[in-house]
């Protein structure tokens, strides 16, 4: 380590000038006699099972929190709030594929990437309403399987649209 | 919750989702690390890898004000970083091409995609302990090799044949 604090790799190999450090001559994430007995214990099967029991355990809530931030997504949908539309759907897309509704996600970070490209530009409104109400439907279970994938898919086309006509008109997005 | 503990190892978990981020810290537990610190984003993930040193980072990529990557740039480059060589590990919805790119030139050690799985954190843990990557330091990058594919005809450092190699 330095005198900051910092730590600073030994022996260097300069290749076309970039400098190729290898993994002996920086610190470790653990002694390699610890690290075995490390991965021995991450590869137990009793790891492995009170692992499986902490992400199944976790669904009902993950559930709970996603129903939460689609019941706020349909406010600001209603009130065309785009920061809030915004924020809800990000919270949707980061956690609806873990509570078990990838496809939810999937809209959601549709939604996601169509309001950041309007980059403070108008909203259509049909599409942000096309969104909140397909994620509504999966996350209630109405739509599920191929239905919502095809409805995924029909959305991201429509982004691609929108966002294809707002650039053609010279709008932001 | 039962199992070996690893006391002396420290991890930090920077996400912005507080489900999320107990699920990360509780898989954590489970594999017998309980030294987790927790952070919302990139600025305050920052402040408690110069606090705390962890030994590794799981890191999400969309955060406000600071994002993953922002982060990884900031503890692979920032002289106030403990360590910049800390695996940083990025757990990410986003499977876009250019996003995963940026990441890797951003730095980031491993990717695992949500939603996730036990094997797939296990996994990139596991590889971060068992084959630490070498790192590159350019002009225009530092972090861990982006060169995966291993050639059997590779013979040395260098990769092309008018390639300049200088062992210091």
């Amino acid at each position: 380590m330095n005198a900051a604090g910092q730590v600073k790799a030994q022996g260097k190999v300069l290749v076309n000038g970039a400098e190729m450090i290898s993994s002996e001559s920086y610190p470790a994430v653990m002694p390699k006699a610890e690290a075995a007995k490390f991965i021995a214990n991450l590869k137990s099967d009793d790891t492995a099972k009170r692992s499986e029991q902490v992400i199944a355990s976790s669904r009902d809530t993950m559930r709970a929190a996603l129903e939460g931030y689609v019941k706020t997504l349909g406010a600001a949908s209603q009130a065309l709030d785009l920061d809030e539309l915004f924020a809800q759907a990000h919270e949707i897309r980061g956690l609806a594929a873990t509570a078990g509704f990838d496809v939810a996600g999937k809209m959601a970070n549709g939604l996601c990437l169509y309001i950041d490209a309007l980059d403070g530009g108008a909203a259509d409104r049909a599409t942000i309403r096309l969104h909140v109400e397909a994620i509504e439907r999966v996350v209630s279970g109405e739509d599920a399987g191929a239905i919502a994938n095809v409805v995924a898919e029909e959305l991201t086309a429509l982004v691609i649209r929108k966002l294809g006509e707002a650039k053609a008109l010279g709008l932001p997005g | 919750m039962s199992g070996k503990q690893f006391d002396y190892l420290k991890a930090l978990v920077v996400e912005d989702n507080p489900h999320m981020r107990e699920l990360l810290r509780t898989l954590l537990n489970a594999l017998g690390i309980k030294k987790v610190a927790e952070a919302a984003d990139g600025t305050e993930g920052f402040k408690e890898l110069c606090a705390t040193a962890p030994d590794f980072v799981l890191t999400d990529l969309s955060m406000k004000p600071m994002d993953g990557i922002e982060f990884t740039r900031l503890v692979r480059a920032s002289e106030d970083a403990p360590n910049p060589y800390v695996p940083i590990v990025m757990v990410t919805g986003h499977t876009e091409r250019n996003r995963i790119e940026a990441a890797r030139d951003a730095g980031v050690t491993e990717i695992i995609a949500k939603p996730i799985t036990v094997q797939g954190l296990f996994s990139r843990v596991a590889e971060i302990v068992e084959r630490p990557r070498p790192f590159v330091r350019a002009e225009q990058f530092f972090g861990p090799d982006r060169r995966r594919r291993i050639k059997r005809e590779f013979k040395g450092p260098w990769k092309r044949f008018d390639d300049e190699v200088e062992i210091r």
